[in-house]
């Protein structure tokens, strides 16, 4: 299996003037392809910490973050914004799609900024609404849609520049039941066609998703349980 | 591109915003550009006016014209003794009531000599200029201005016809008649006298029937040789009339060219101040920019998180604002370049009385439209960089 992610004794420090904590204190982990890994933790556990780290909108304090092989932990700015352009598909609890723009200018949006020209990018941007069941909403805005649908746009979103892997902060945190269901489902059809999956929560009812289940506390990895493959269809 | 049209469309979603922050600029460069615009007109129809009478032409005039009159002589003896004058034109000028059978009205008769009419450089409209015979012969002919040929013979063919000049002389009044052989048109307009508005007769008629002059002359004009040459000739023609005047200043040597410098200097610094006044709103306009500029990227604050989440980079969430900026100021400047053509011809239109001109030539209009496009640069610069400074972790909680 190939590694798209790796972390190596990650650590994370805010230094508050006269104390300074430690919000990660060493955390290694692996992400191969084609799994799901669960991050799961209780609120202070240092989940969002990590959740920036990997996302690349952070930088760690001491360690290393290989992404689809590349040591990003030393990246500045602008190479990081990179990084999050071509390699991360976030997907937020709250949708975080640009109010403005239709379901269709949302997804083709990181095309714009990874500079793929017109044509390609509106054929990959209609057929990934059309992947995650919303080939009927593209001109629609988000106001226009429900919160599943906004989190399908997003979803949608985050494949545009097959990312390296998808990095969900509590995906169904918004969505009641049936529409949490529906992007569980919608996680496991992508999951099906290859793609990795990386969802950071602190939701139990989310663990059976997971193909790895990494529990953090305190700032440090408490376990990691890995499933047999083939055993969550 | 797509930058431009992204930042197209953010100003059409807040359209109040948008016009009223571009409003100071409309206002700043409606201004400006007038001013400009009315200061280049008004310097170029004086310019034409004046070089309309010759930048070659030298006047000469006489403060005491009981004592020293402008003789006839003078005309020649320059012609003569002054290598860099080509030419001499020598009027005599008066006022009376010019009748017709038609119509009256109180203007300027002209005796002139020979060739007048080409060095002028005046059309004769129809008919035809005076013959030498009628120089010679003292004919009572006479070419009227097409302007007081309208006033006097409306409707109809002056050449042909009869004009009188009335003179007044002590209690009886003395009708002179002329028969009208042509109709001239000066070309220019004048704004202090206009020519087309003269009666013009040949010299020698002048001399012997209307003005009784005895060798004194009304107006004494040299022509230099070429332009470079003015200030010799007039050397020279100060050296002569020293002597006629038996060394006593009573006369005045000019040119038309330094009365126009002097009038575009004046001109020149009037509109410069006007237009520094005006600039001000400018500067005012620019800083309203900033604050709408500082004000936007705080509502938009999530805004930018997100896109920097998904991959935008600094430098595109910097220069996202800056088009913004830039392209209000733009919009505006072609507003209000728009709005001071149409104000400066309505004024032209309605002010006819104060002979204002517009001219807003390329120069103005470019410069305006780089000014304000430098003023968006310059005010979005700040609130940009700001936006483009954000932590995206700290952007995305923003609510």
């Amino acid at each position: 299996m190939r590694i798209v992610m790796h972390l190596e004794e990650i650590w994370k420090t805010y230094d508050m003037g006269e104390v300074k904590v430690d919000a990660l204190k060493g955390v290694t982990f692996s992400v191969g392809e084609g799994e799901i890994v669960i991050i799961i933790g209780p609120s202070g556990s240092g989940k969002s910490t990590l959740l920036h780290i990997l996302g690349c909108l952070d930088n760690s304090t001491k360690g290393r973050l290989d992404i689809d092989g590349i040591d990003v932990s030393k990246y500045k700015s602008k190479k990081l914004s990179k990084i999050r352009n071509s390699k991360i598909g976030f997907v937020f609890q709250r949708y975080n799609l640009l109010p403005k723009l239709s379901a269709f200018e949302n997804v083709e949006l990181p095309m714009i900024y990874s500079h793929m020209n017109r044509s390609e990018r509106r054929k990959k941007a209609l057929g990934l609404l059309e992947l995650v069941g919303l080939g009927d909403r593209v001109n629609h805005k988000p106001s226009q849609l429900s919160g599943g649908q906004q989190q399908r746009v997003a979803i949608a979103r985050a494949l545009s520049n097959d990312p390296a892997f998808i990095l969900a902060d509590e995906p169904t945190g918004n969505l009641d039941t049936k529409s949490g269901e529906e992007i569980e489902n919608l996680f496991l059809k992508l999951n099906k066609m290859g793609k990795t999956i990386v969802i950071v929560t602190h939701d139990m009812e989310m663990m059976p998703l997971g193909s790895k289940v990494v529990r953090i506390r305190d700032g440090e990895i408490e376990s990691t349980e890995v499933k047999e493959i083939g055993s969550n269809n | 591109m797509e930058v431009i049209i992204e930042a197209l469309r953010s100003l059409w979603n807040n359209k109040m915003r948008t016009i009223l922050s571009m409003l100071g600029i409309v206002i700043g460069i409606t201004s400006v550009v007038s001013i400009a615009a009315l200061g280049e007109g008004t310097t170029a129809s004086v310019t034409e006016s004046i070089s309309s009478l010759g930048a070659k032409n030298i006047t000469i005039s006489s403060f005491s014209s009981y004592a020293y009159p402008l003789l006839y002589s003078y005309g020649m003896d320059i012609e003569e003794m002054c290598p860099n004058v080509e030419n001499t034109i020598v009027t005599l000028q008066g006022n009376y009531t010019i009748k017709s059978d038609y119509g009256d009205d109180s203007e300027t008769v002209l005796g002139i000599e020979e060739e007048y009419m080409d060095v002028m450089q005046y059309d004769i409209l129809s008919g035809s200029d005076f013959s030498e015979e009628d120089h010679l012969n003292k004919n009572s002919v006479a070419i009227i201005g097409n302007v007081l040929a309208e006033t006097l013979y409306p409707d109809m063919d002056p050449v042909g016809q009869m004009v009188y000049v009335i003179q007044d002389i002590g209690n009886f009044t003395k009708k002179n008649s002329f028969e009208i052989v042509g109709v001239m048109e000066s070309g220019t307009t004048n704004q202090f006298s206009d020519p087309s508005n003269f009666l013009y007769i040949p010299f020698s008629t002048a001399e012997a029937r209307i003005f009784q002059s005895q060798g004194e002359i009304s107006n004494l004009v040299a022509v230099a040789s070429s332009e470079d040459t003015v200030s010799k000739a007039m050397k020279e023609i100060d050296y002569y009339l020293y002597r006629e005047f038996d060394g006593k200043e009573y006369y005045r040597i000019s040119n038309q060219q330094q009365i126009l410098n002097v009038m575009n200097d004046t001109l020149g610094l009037i509109s410069f101040v006007l237009i520094a006044v005006a600039a001000i709103s400018l500067f005012v306009g620019g800083i309203g920019i900033m604050n709408i500029m500082l004000v936007s990227v705080t509502e938009r604050t999530r805004e930018i998180g997100i896109k920097m989440a998904i991959g935008a980079s600094r430098k595109r969430i910097l220069t996202e604002f800056l088009v913004e900026s830039v392209l209000i100021t733009f919009i505006a400047g072609i507003i209000g370049i728009l709005l001071a053509l149409a104000l400066t011809s309505s004024l032209e239109h309605i002010a006819t009385s104060m002979s204002l001109h517009a001219r807003l030539s390329p120069e103005i209009a470019i410069i305006a439209f780089l000014v304000s496009a430098g003023i968006g640069l310059l005010s979005g610069l700040y609130p940009a960089n700001k936006a483009s400074r954000l932590s995206p972790i700290e952007a995305l909680r923003y609510e």
